[in-house]
């Protein structure tokens, strides 16, 4: 019996277990869909009660756990800003303003602060997009799904899963508004010359 | 093909989704055309930063330590029923009394005629206005003795005062056992604070305590059963000593700023400019706190009463 069936009988241990697996998925998809901490962690709290009350209804037969997974977790998000234009009286993180202070550590002092700054420039944008378009981004993106899947998860064809996809990075490109060569990534403007992909 | 063919085709030539034969035809064009050829590097880029961007800030990012601990409070709690009509109001009647609904329905007025009255133009002008993290706090008197643990600085209520000991404080999971709602945290606290613990007030309601060391020394909220997160939040919040503190004049109110030079980059700055960690000023008999630094880290003396004009 694997962890599915096991939270479906009612194994509390094995959805403690289901919980310490998958909530790294629920959480970054919320974070990037939400772009603030806090909601990302009322995301994943409901997302998991969600679960727990409906995992009955999840038929393995039909698709991936994960992509029913991603799928509650898309809805929770689309459905929590449609509740919630703005947020008042909250101790928001930091991270709803600019990214997550981690985010740069990982790059020498010499390049922290010009690829971050392009890095906020980017994930401003994004959090500007209307949430179905963020939504296929984040998981094209963010989580590399292929536009089946994203189809699957969004539950819509794999036609309007490519458009949105197309019209977000094409909404993006012009909120960057980056029509010189300056702007051009070093590795992009190196393969400037080349024109296969 | 031409280049507006070409052009409409290339983020699905970049994702490898064109027909071979199709393929060709547009290496072909991009071979000899300088623009379409520039145009696909700048898709490429823009592909690139976001892959970039979203990635790093998906590696950033991880769930909470106790986020599992809440889950679980959660989970044991019986799940809601839902009613709907009158069933609900018949639901509530006969379950808490008319009492109680009556005491619910008046606490949830005065809630409301509270903020509406703190809050000239409404929450949402004042959400729009960018102020959304302006907290009401209810004037208490500060604690005047302080306890030096070594480590923090914790204000001891003063005589007669109401205020938890910090040694009486429970654990936020035991004090989520002892309530019958999930206890929320704010998401990001002023430098120099921690959770020191959690006062039980009653089923329907908790105290959060944080102490610190500088610049604020102690900070309670209160957070009551049914607001999914706390609207209303009362405390005391006292700034650590030898902080210099700017007094202006807004709108004929004196308004305290704890300032914070370290944050300052040089010597020398005149106070108008030097970052703010905490302001606060009184109207109608209340004390408002505003916690700049829970939000906005560095806003300049100048900037910070502009903002308390602008809620007055």
């Amino acid at each position: 019996m694997d962890l599915i069936q096991r939270c479906q009988a009612g194994d509390q241990e094995a959805f403690a277990a289901l919980f310490r697996q998958y909530a790294n998925l629920v959480y970054k998809t919320a974070y990037l869909l939400l772009g603030d901490a806090q909601a990302a962690e009322d995301a994943l709290q409901e997302v998991f009660l969600k679960v727990y009350r409906s995992l009955g209804t999840f038929e393995p037969e039909k698709g991936a756990f994960t992509t029913w997974l991603r799928r509650v977790t898309v809805n929770y998000c689309l459905n929590t800003r449609r509740r919630r234009g703005f947020r008042l009286f909250s101790w928001e993180d930091r991270s709803a303003q600019a990214l997550p202070d981690a985010l740069g550590r990982a790059v020498s002092p010499e390049e922290l602060a010009l690829d971050r700054e392009e890095a906020e420039a980017v994930w401003a944008a994004v959090r500007r997009l209307s949430l179905p378009l963020r939504a296929a981004l984040v998981l094209r993106y963010g989580e590399n799904l292929s536009y089946q899947e994203i189809a699957q998860v969004l539950d819509v064809p794999l036609g309007t899963a490519k458009w949105r996809v197309h019209q977000a990075l094409e909404e993006l490109r012009k909120q960057l508004q980056r029509p010189s060569e300056a702007r051009v990534p070093k590795q992009a403007k190196a393969e400037q010359e080349e024109v296969s992909p | 093909m031409k280049c507006e063919e070409v052009r409409e085709r290339l983020l699905d030539f970049l994702d490898g989704e064109v027909a071979p034969v199709e393929r060709a035809g547009i290496q072909a064009h991009l071979a000899a055309c300088p623009a379409c050829a520039r145009e696909l590097a700048e898709v490429r880029g823009v592909c690139q930063q976001v892959g970039n961007a979203l990635q790093a800030v998906a590696t950033a990012v991880a769930p909470p330590p106790g986020a599992w601990a809440r889950l679980q409070g959660r989970l044991r709690a019986p799940a809601p029923r839902l009613a709907r009509g009158p069933a609900l109001g018949a639901a509530l009647l006969s379950r808490w009394g008319w009492r109680a609904a009556l005491a619910t329905v008046a606490l949830a007025f005065l809630v409301g005629v509270s903020l509406s009255a703190f809050y000239p133009g409404g929450l949402i002008a004042l959400a729009q206005e960018g102020v959304a993290r302006l907290i009401r706090i209810v004037r208490i008197p500060l604690p005047t003795q302080v306890a030096d643990t070594g480590q923090v600085r914790i204000p001891l209520p003063a005589e007669g005062q109401d205020l938890p000991r910090v040694e009486d404080l429970a654990t936020l999971d035991e004090a989520e056992r002892e309530v019958a709602f999930p206890i929320s945290v704010p998401g990001y606290v002023p430098d120099g604070l921690a959770l020191a613990g959690v006062k039980v007030q009653g089923p329907n309601s908790v105290r959060l305590v944080y102490v610190g060391d500088r610049p604020i020394l102690r900070l309670d909220l209160v957070q009551t059963r049914g607001a999914r997160e706390p609207l209303l939040e009362l405390g005391v919040a006292e700034p650590a000593p030898g902080l210099p503190i700017a007094t202006r004049m807004v709108g004929g109110t004196e308004v305290l700023a704890v300032l914070n030079p370290g944050l300052a980059e040089s010597e020398g700055v005149p106070e108008e400019d030097l970052p703010v960690t905490l302001v606060v000023w009184e109207r109608d008999g209340s004390v408002f706190h505003m916690l700049v630094s829970a939000w906005r880290p560095g806003l300049p003396l100048r900037e910070a009463l502009k903002i308390v004009e602008s809620v007055r």
